[in-house]
């Protein structure tokens, strides 16, 4: 009788409380993804603050720098954080090929302005500006060079998405990792952003 | 791939037309930022700064969620903002 009234036994991961758990990771990895940019963003700060004061303390020429070109490759750049948003609306929606289809077009934005940053430099390598050339170019070639670093690290990290999503990892529920790489691709943009402005049209 | 390419969850809200709207906006901006380098002196670099301003705060409001995030993930994200245009500020009044 006694056994009658006994409430079945409780799984020791029931589905909601694994989902809670999976919620409750990803919240906690986005906090620290938002850590990591704001650091970031001293970093890229410290580094433009340094690059301003070489420009307006010692008026270094930068008529050598190609506007319309690097207005393009930003722009490229900014159809890569389009097509990234996409690529997690899409997951979110559960259309898993149309994430895959933006995925590969972001990774290919990104490699086209790596492609055009890289000959943006030779470039600059035959008209006599070098990093050691003078205070404008080790400061413009470190800030440059130092965001084209993070744009290939994010390309590797999309191509790693990818792959996943290619492997059916991520769906409607579990796409955390997407919006990730996705936080991380936007803030390299919004670097971008303020890069052009201040290096290539002030 | 196991999942179809069909079906439409409707538990994530889409923004899509927003991020649509949005992309439209920044290629503009850009667009309007390199116009604007052939104009005057005394309304060029203020002009430049506002719509870096914009632009930047369009891609982390809307693309990076931060309108739909806690007020938690703002604060974060104020903070070495506030920070970095004091730095500028005050290197700016270093190099004078």
């Amino acid at each position: 009788m006694a056994q009658e009234t006994m409430t079945p036994p409780v799984a020791a991961h029931p589905p909601a409380a694994h989902a809670a758990d999976h919620h409750d990771h990803g919240e906690m990895q986005k906090t620290g993804i938002w850590l990591f940019l704001v650091s970031e963003t001293m970093l890229f700060a410290v580094l433009l603050t340094g690059y301003m004061m070489a420009r307006w303390k010692y008026a270094e020429p930068h008529h050598v720098l190609n506007v319309q070109l690097t207005a393009i490759s930003t722009f490229i750049l900014l159809m890569s954080s389009f097509t990234v948003v996409m690529a997690l609306s899409s997951i979110q929606a559960g259309r898993r090929v149309r994430f895959l289809r933006f995925t590969a077009l972001s990774i290919l934005f990104g490699a086209l302005f790596v492609g055009l940053q890289l000959n943006e430099y030779m470039t600059l390598y035959h008209e006599g500006l070098t990093i050691n050339a003078n205070v404008f170019g080790s400061t413009f070639f470190a800030l440059t060079g130092f965001h084209g670093v993070h744009v290939i690290i994010g390309i590797f990290w999309l191509l790693r998405i990818f792959i996943r999503g290619f492997n059916g990892k991520y769906g409607p529920d579990d796409n955390w990792g997407i919006e990730m790489a996705g936080l991380y691709w936007h803030f390299v943009v919004v670097v971008r952003i303020f890069l052009f402005t201040i290096i290539y049209l002030f | 791939m196991n999942t179809p390419d069909t079906h439409e969850h409707p538990k994530h809200e889409s923004h899509e037309g927003t991020y649509i709207g949005i992309f439209a906006i920044l290629g503009a901006l850009t667009l309007a930022e390199v116009i604007i380098t052939y104009t005057a002196e005394a309304v060029r670099y203020p002009l430049l700064v506002l719509l870096m301003t914009i632009k930047a705060i369009l891609v982390v409001t809307f693309y990076m969620h931060l309108r739909w995030e806690k007020r938690f993930y703002i604060v974060i994200i104020a903070f070495p903002m506030v920070l970095a245009a004091l730095v500028a500020l005050a290197v700016q009044q270093l190099v004078r």
